[in-house]
């Protein structure tokens, strides 16, 4: 699927191909233009990913959606600088299958009608169905169903025995049926989760520290920017044991008593543990490790019973706001915990950065006069 | 010991409803302040020079050639890819690859773009010319 930079540094001096390392902070905000300026649009709409988002054109005339899908990506175009493709369906599942098509058609459009829906399901493969995938795929390969028209026409008994509710929805979304919910308001994180593959594998007890230290740290903001505390929390390591035996996984789960999300109480739980499991400073090569949060409660809404250690302290609370107040005002690292300053091998690079021309003053582009 | 008897059984009177009102507000005491119902909220650049937040974007300026429409080395510009470049307005124009400022004129199907500076010539746009308008500047800011 990729590969990395260096082993095509001489495809690159060769063709002279331009490079460019990930720039989410710059996508993020075209990202919320484009949304913008959609639904300026439409009566509803719902942003799915940073590039994606479905809307709800209940109530259109059927024979004003071509036009209306030409208008909004002319504006998007036009407004942000974005080429945008659009498929429209009679459900959420056809809309991503009309897309697929849309986005490589030259007016970017695709409006698909029941009759042509069935027509495309015909040839469409099975995993290639949003919602279903190569392991679904499989299990309905054995039933004999292949294409998505074949899905659509299967008896719904057989395929809630064998793929669940969640493949009866994907069915009864291929029948024109609309079984998926519209979240006009996102719904409350079930779980929050931080993990780094590293490219080069640590093996000293204090980088580990150092990444999961940065991991938390993120992660908690994350938590308290969705007013969430967290009862339990799962961290892992992947150890490589050779390349043979592939990667091998160690985790622990931590149950925290009361559910917090303040930072220091998070790495006092996971840093001793971590000391625990690696002894005399060393660890076995770790290739990947993460943490993941479960038990979110809303952090205003937690029930304690009576003989329960009540909460983070409020000043404990006002410390994080602080620290959470700096890091937005003057990035992202300014205040970090117990991190070692400097040392950050571990940490992608980021040498071909393109300018974040819509969020840094210092990097706007500069126009010749 | 004695068991327990019930000796009698009363039915539970019934009273009717009391409601209370709730009070949602807090009723401040003290003199109300003439100001209260002129409460709005300061005045705020954003306002004024930002039309359309998702299509406006921030270029800085290197040059003289723009200096009699009041924009000078070091400015800033506000730029709406919403508005329409019509003839006379000001744009980011990207001619050739490299991004400039000029003012745009549309005179019998001819695009020139004017510079704002004797000292620098027009530029009349050809046909092999890889030429297009990136957004129209709108507004400029010049700190002292």
């Amino acid at each position: 699927m990729g590969q990395p930079l260096f082993q095509i540094q001489d495809l690159v001096r060769r063709h002279q191909i331009k490079v460019f390392s990930s720039n989410y902070e710059l996508y993020g905000d075209l990202s919320r233009r484009v949304m913008a300026v959609i639904e300026e649009y439409v009566p509803r709409l719902e942003v799915y990913s940073i590039d994606e988002a479905f809307v709800d054109l209940t109530g259109i005339p059927l024979d004003e959606l071509a036009g209306m899908a030409a208008k909004i990506r002319q504006a998007v175009k036009q407004r942000v600088g974005i080429p945008v493709s659009i498929g429209i369906g009679q459900t959420k599942t056809l809309a991503k299958i009309g897309n697929d098509i849309a986005k490589k058609r030259v007016d970017g459009v695709c409006l698909l009608n029941p009759t042509e829906a069935v027509e495309v399901m015909a040839k469409l493969p099975v995993e290639e169905i949003w919602g279903i995938g190569a392991g679904f795929g499989a299990r309905l390969a054995r039933l004999g169903i292949h294409t998505a028209d074949d899905l659509r026409r299967f008896p719904c008994e057989a395929i809630r025995r064998s793929l669940g509710v969640v493949g009866e929805r994907v069915k009864q979304e291929l029948n024109g049926n609309c079984a998926l919910v519209w979240e006009d308001v996102p719904p409350p994180k079930k779980s929050l989760a931080c993990s780094n593959s590293l490219g080069q594998a640590i093996v000293h007890l204090s980088d580990l520290e150092d990444v999961f230290t940065s991991q938390i740290s993120r992660a908690a903001a994350r938590l308290r920017r969705h007013s969430v505390c967290t009862g339990c929390l799962t961290f892992f390591v992947g150890i490589l044991q050779n390349s043979r035996k592939g990667m091998v996984y160690a985790q622990k789960t931590l149950f925290l008593d009361p559910p917090t999300a303040d930072t220091p109480s998070l790495l006092n739980a996971v840093l001793p543990c971590l000391r625990q499991l690696f002894q005399n400073g060393k660890s076995a090569p770790v290739k990947r490790l993460g943490i993941i949060f479960t038990e979110l409660d809303a952090a205003n809404q937690l029930c304690f019973n009576f003989d329960q250690k009540v909460g983070n302290s409020a000043n404990r609370t006002r410390l994080m706001e602080a620290v959470d107040q700096l890091n937005r005002k003057f990035g992202a690292s300014t205040v970090q915990f117990g991190i070692q300053p400097g040392k950050s091998s571990w940490r992608p690079k980021a040498a071909y950065l393109s300018p974040r021309a819509t969020t840094r003053w210092p990097e706007i582009p500069v126009v010749k006069v | 010991m004695p068991p327990t008897k019930v000796t009698a059984i009363h039915p539970c009177a019934r009273k009717p409803p009391l409601p209370r009102p709730l009070f949602l507000a807090s009723v401040p005491a003290g003199f109300p302040s003439p100001a209260e119902d002129h409460i709005e909220k300061p005045l705020d650049l954003n306002d004024l020079l930002i039309k359309h937040p998702e299509s406006t974007f921030y270029v800085r300026v290197r040059g003289e050639s723009m200096v009699n429409a009041g924009i000078h080395d070091g400015d800033l510009l506000l730029v709406d890819r919403a508005v329409s470049p019509i003839s006379g307005k000001v744009v980011i124009a990207n001619l050739d690859g490299e991004l400039t400022v000029k003012r745009i004129r549309l005179k019998n199907g001819q695009v020139t773009l004017e510079s704002e500076n004797p000292a620098f010539a027009d530029r009349q746009i050809k046909k092999h010319d890889q030429f297009e308008v990136w957004g129209v500047v709108t507004a400029v800011v010049h700190l002292l």
